[in-house]
Formats: C-alpha cells, structure tokens, sequence
C-alpha cells in the first residue's frame, strides 16, 4: 500500500483538479477582465471568479505574475541581445511595416483627405432615409382607401358550348385590374386554390392559398397591371377536399396592352 | 525614420523601439517562449505601438509599451489554452494512428494501480475539500509558483500566502493521515 506522494502522483491530482475546475468554470477570464483585476477594479464576487479561473488555467496565472525584467540587463545575462541584433529588428520592422506607417501618417493628416469609413457612413445612412421615407409613403396609401377597376367577371372555358375557348380580353387602364372568377356548376369543395399559369411557358406565376367559397360563388383577384405583360395567361381553379384537389374550371384572358395615346 | 511613412512620431518611436526592445523579448523569454516568437511577440508590440504613438502622454513609454506586451502575451496563452480545449477530436480507428501507435508500457501490477488510485481520489477529494483561499493557494503551490507570484495571483500578502499554505497542509496531514 502507498504511503507516500511522489511527484508523479502530485501531477495526476494536479491534472484531475484542473479538469475538476475547467468543467466547473468554463472558459479561461478574458484578457480586459484580467487586466481589470489586476488595476482592482472587479467587483469582489468577478475578483474571486478571475481568481478561480487563473487557479484553473495555471498557464494563463504565470504569464499574468511574471514580472517584466529590469532594464539594466548586460552582455552575459540571459536573453540580453547586443545592438546590433536589436538593429537587425529594427530594418526588419521597417521593411515589414511601410503600409503601417503610411497609414498613421494618413491618420496624422486627418481632415486634410477624404476618410473612406466616414463617406461610406454618410451614403449608407443617405440610402437609409429615401428608403425610410419611401416606406413610409408606401405604408400612408396603404391606409388610404382607393376605388377598384372596373371587373372583368370571368366564366369557365368551354362552359358556352363552343369549340374554342373564350378568351376576356382585359386591358388594364390602372395600376391594377379585378377578375371575378365565377365557380359555375361546380361541385362543393371544403376549400378552392387558385392559379395563375402563362399559357405560352405554363409556368405557375402565383397561386393562391386555400380560400373558402362566399355567398356568390365566385371570388375577386385583384391583379397588378406591371405583374402580367401582354400575352394569353390562364386562372385554373382547384377543389380541395381533405389532401387531395381536383381542377374543377379554367378561366383564359387575354391580357393587351393599352394603345400609346 | 520609418521610410515611406513620414509619420509625425517617427524619430521618437526609433528610439523608444531600440531603448525597449530588448526588455520586451526578455520578458516574453522570461514566459517561456521560444526565441523566434519571443521576436514575433516584440515585432507586434512595436507595430501596435507605432498604431498608438499619439496616445503616450507620459515623457516614460514604458509602461504604455509594457501593457501592450503584457496584453499580447495574455491574448497569447489565452487563445492557446482556448483552442486546447476544442482541439479537433481523432477517431480512434483512425488507420494513421493505429500504425503510430507507441509501444504498450510495461504492465504494473493491478493492485499497485488500485492502491494508488486510491490514494489520488483521497488526496483530490481532501484538497476539493479546503476552504477557497487555502485551495487556490496550495493549487498554485503545487504549480510550483514563488509565494510572491501567489501573491500578485490572488492579490493577498506575503503572509497571508504563508499562512493559508501552512494551514492547507496541516488539513491534509490531518485527512490523509500522512504526509503529502
């Protein structure tokens, strides 16, 4: 049985109460919260943490307690660098560091040349007030009310009888135009989605998310006049029951483009 | 003159570089750092010197020159110690290491290693167990730090150092049963 602590011994409860320590602490102090503690200016609660902390990271105590050494230091003494070398780091700091010195001298001159973070400032918050104010018009004719065009009222295709089918014709005159897609002799569905697809491409342009039928049967989509050029698109409507949908009609327009006064 | 920079603290800062730079590259050997990153370590007090030049009030650079190389030399063992601790982890079955592995140390006796483990244990446990001010103490001691390094570390005394060390050690006589 043992009965003494050699220094081996000492180093694996040294290395376990470290880990003990570090898990318990966390992250070593940071380097303004050491010289802080060693001005005296942490509270006594941080002062006994930074103590803990630097009992934690040994490495981090000893470089904090060394002691700068005296400035009389002479050949012979450890570490002592003759002139010569100390002027071999001077030509070597030299050449390293032009852009350095170029640039405090830039700061030195401050005023006299335009300062490049200060311009970027001036523009970003120049942007930030037309943007400000652009959002604010924005939000004040949203809260304006506004009368609505004229409505093209739209019935399915096909539903005349006729072979080809029929195309609204809709020139927007405004800034928007108002469809009424009619749900004729459909059946109930919980809920109706619908589409805007571009008859040339069949690309989706938009669909709309699940809307519950009102009293008319039928339902009003306002559309941006800039939102659709001139061409043939396609408003197709989807029952919806449960997770399944079913198309249940199709609306054709022609979209032109109002003549040049 | 720094050439090309034509800064208004050039003949100054030659001078402050080559009255001080030796005592920096000392004080970062004197942390145990080796030769060409003691130099590094000076090279980047200076340029961060030279960055502040307008901010020495005082006719003595010292001691601005010297909080800066203290703060570089504690960002250093900081960072350090900062990426010790999220070092990448290695798979063990990493093939490299499997063909590097070192040669097993010779086998000691299984009640040897619990006996000593035990000991380990009794002796965490009793140091876990002193109070705060004798533990941090003993904990440097056992660093192997000077009592005046305790000192400037825990911001007490010299006596106070002494006695919470003779105290500690006298608490694990006492639950040890031995001498430590």
């Amino acid at each position: 049985m043992k009965t003494t602590m050699n220094r081996s011994d000492w180093q694996a409860v040294r290395d376990a109460l470290i880990a003990d320590d570090r898990a318990r602490l966390g992250e070593p102090p940071s380097v303004d919260e050491l010289l802080a503690y060693e001005r005296g200016e942490l509270s006594n609660e941080n002062a006994e943490r930074v103590q803990q902390l630097l009992v934690a990271y040994p490495e981090l105590a000893r470089a904090y307690a060394t002691p700068f050494p005296s400035d009389d230091a002479e050949t012979g003494d450890p570490d002592y660098l003759a002139g010569d070398v100390i002027g071999r780091q001077w030509d070597a700091f030299r050449a390293a560091n032009r852009s350095v010195a170029a640039n405090v001298a830039g700061g030195a001159a401050k005023g006299r040349v335009l300062q490049f973070w200060p311009s970027v400032a001036a523009i970003a918050a120049s942007v930030a007030i037309v943007f400000g104010a652009m959002l604010w018009q924005a939000h004040s004719n949203a809260l304006r009310p506004h009368v609505l065009p004229e409505a093209a009222i739209l019935t399915p295709d096909g539903g005349r009888g006729g072979a080809e089918p029929p195309q609204a014709a809709i020139t927007p005159a405004g800034d928007s135009f108002l469809l009424v897609v009619s749900l004729i002799g459909t059946a109930d569905y919980e809920t109706y989605r619908i589409e805007l697809v571009s008859s040339q491409s069949h690309k989706r342009l938009w669909s709309s998310e699940p809307l519950r039928v009102t009293s008319s049967n039928s339902f009003n989509v306002e559309i941006p006049s800039s939102a659709l050029p001139a061409g043939t698109y396609q408003l197709i409507a989807y029952g919806l029951r449960g997770n399944a949908q079913e198309q249940v009609s199709t609306y054709t327009i022609d979209v032109r483009r109002r003549p040049a006064p | 003159m720094i050439v090309d920079g034509g800064g208004p603290y050039d003949e100054r800062f030659e001078a402050i570089y080559r009255k001080c730079y030796g005592r920096v590259y000392r004080y970062f050997r004197a942390n145990r750092i080796a030769d060409d990153e003691a130099h590094d370590l000076s090279q980047d007090t200076f340029k961060r010197l030279y960055e502040r030049m307008d901010q020495i009030r005082n006719d003595d650079p010292w001691p601005f020159v010297a909080a800066i190389a203290k703060t570089i030399l504690l960002n250093r063992f900081r960072a350090r110690t900062t990426q010790k601790r999220s070092a990448t982890m290695v798979e063990i079955d990493d093939p490299e290491l499997l063909f590097a592995e070192p040669a097993a140390p010779e086998e000691r006796d299984y009640a040897d290693r619990q006996a000593e483990e035990a000991v380990w244990e009794r002796v965490r446990r009793a140091v876990a167990s002193l109070p705060s001010g004798q533990r941090e103490s003993l904990r440097l001691w056992i660093e192997g730090f000077q009592y005046n390094e305790i000192t400037k570390i825990l911001g007490i005394s010299m006596d106070a150092v002494k006695s919470r060390l003779r105290d500690a050690k006298r608490y694990l006589r006492e639950q040890l049963g031995e001498k430590p």
